[in-house]
């Protein structure tokens, strides 16, 4: 279990040294956090809630839809960007700047999973 | 340290493999990139980084309380290894393995030789012993580097690569002040980096073909030549596509040459998107 604490803070801490990247928060399905860096204008509590209602809501599409299979949910204004990804057993929400590379974000996110089923 | 992401080789924690029995493995795969440890000690999280190149460990760098360079970083990454914790080792390509030189030169250890020397008595050791890969952390063995010489013990080779990392980068911030430009940031590199999509096969016939037909009809064009024959073979290297081109002219001078040379030169740099090196040769047909 230290291992997977460990894990999941260094890469919430590796994310929050990205030029632009606010906030970054790692939930479990239910919305409860595990891991967390954010900076004072970002509530953490709310990014995990969006992180998880919005992956559950293209999650939702693709079953409708029968789309394939879900990536990642990027709501996008006009100087920030909410970054939803479901990968494995975990969600990951970033709140950021609108100038973040979404597919580096969602590669991390991938690298990231595949550890947690080694330590999990 | 700044480092390329690299392609993740391994994922381990500190309680499954010492940093001796890692190092020992890494050694004898000639391996090139990173290690970085991670531990929690009072409620901090602490990053150790270890670059090896050619097997070796070549720089150190700790990030907790202080930021620690070389010599000391590689003591408290020994000391933070007896700690829980997680371990990833990264690959580089030559590409990422030569960036990686450049950009943390205030990292190197400059001990390459006698690391090397200890590198081939652990191996020679562990053959008579046969001693298992896993170590209990209590009876950790000395790492590879634990003993790194003073800097004044390098080889003329390792003291001019040092120097030479050294003055590329200086000549670099240079040139970018002297333009008025910032360093582009480690993300904003990368993402550029990742940007690059290497040809398939059939594009880089496609494209050799191309350029075959650019460089004729400009070689033509600029030069009056008797004869001229081009041929161009391409070759996928790791981060790059090798060009060897022969060319055969007549009549045969140096001038001709130059010109030649001038032409394929920039038509290779105008047409192609991708990193490339060239082989060339021009001989008389």
């Amino acid at each position: 279990m230290a291992e997977k604490d460990l894990l999941l803070k260094r890469f919430v801490g590796d994310f929050r040294k990205i030029s632009g990247v606010e906030g970054c928060v790692i939930t479990s399905s239910d919305g409860a956090i595990l891991a967390s860096n954010v900076s004072g204008s970002v509530n953490e509590e709310e990014l995990g809630a969006i992180t998880v209602f919005s992956a559950g809501i293209g999650v939702q599409l693709d079953t409708e839809l029968k789309l394939g299979k879900l990536e990642k949910i990027v709501v996008e204004g006009t100087d920030y960007k909410i970054i939803s990804i479901q990968s494995g057993p975990i969600y990951v929400g970033l709140s950021t700047a609108s100038n973040v590379s979404v597919d580096m974000i969602g590669n991390e996110a991938s690298d990231l999973a595949a550890k947690l089923q080694e330590v999990v | 340290m700044q480092l390329p992401k690299g392609e993740s080789y391994k994922f381990t924690s500190t309680k499954n493999i010492s940093m001796s029995a890692l190092l020992d493995e890494l050694s004898s795969l000639d391996f090139n990139g990173y290690v970085r440890l991670t531990v929690e000690r009072d409620d901090n999280l602490e990053d150790g980084y270890l670059m090896l190149k050619d097997g070796v460990v070549i720089g150190a760098e700790f990030q907790g309380e202080k930021t620690l360079d070389s010599k000391k970083a590689l003591d408290e990454i020994k000391s933070a290894w007896k700690v829980e914790g997680i371990v990833d080792v990264y690959k580089f390509s030559d590409f990422q393995m030569q960036i990686s030189l450049e950009e943390n030169e205030g990292t190197l250890l400059s001990s390459k030789t006698t690391a090397q020397t200890k590198k081939t008595e652990s191996k020679a050791e562990k053959k008579e012993e046969k001693a298992p890969v896993e170590d209990t952390p209590a009876a950790q063995p000395e790492p590879v580097v634990a003993n790194a010489p003073p800097i004044s013990e390098n080889t003329p080779d390792e003291s001019a690569l040092a120097q030479d990392i050294i003055d590329k980068r200086s000549e670099r911030l240079a040139l970018l002040k002297k333009f008025g430009m910032a360093e582009p940031e480690d993300d904003f590199a990368e993402a550029i980096l990742s940007g690059f999509k290497m040809p398939s096969d059939r594009e880089l016939n496609t494209t050799s073909r191309e350029l075959k037909k650019d460089i004729v009809k400009k070689v033509k064009d600029s030069s009056k030549l008797d004869e001229f024959d081009l041929y161009i073979s391409p070759a996928v290297l790791n981060d790059t596509v090798e060009f060897r081109i022969e060319v055969y002219i007549k009549p045969y001078n140096k001038k001709i040459e130059k010109e030649v040379q001038s032409t394929i030169e920039s038509t290779l740099k105008e047409k192609l998107t991708f990193p490339y090196e060239k082989g060339l040769s021009i001989n008389e047909a």
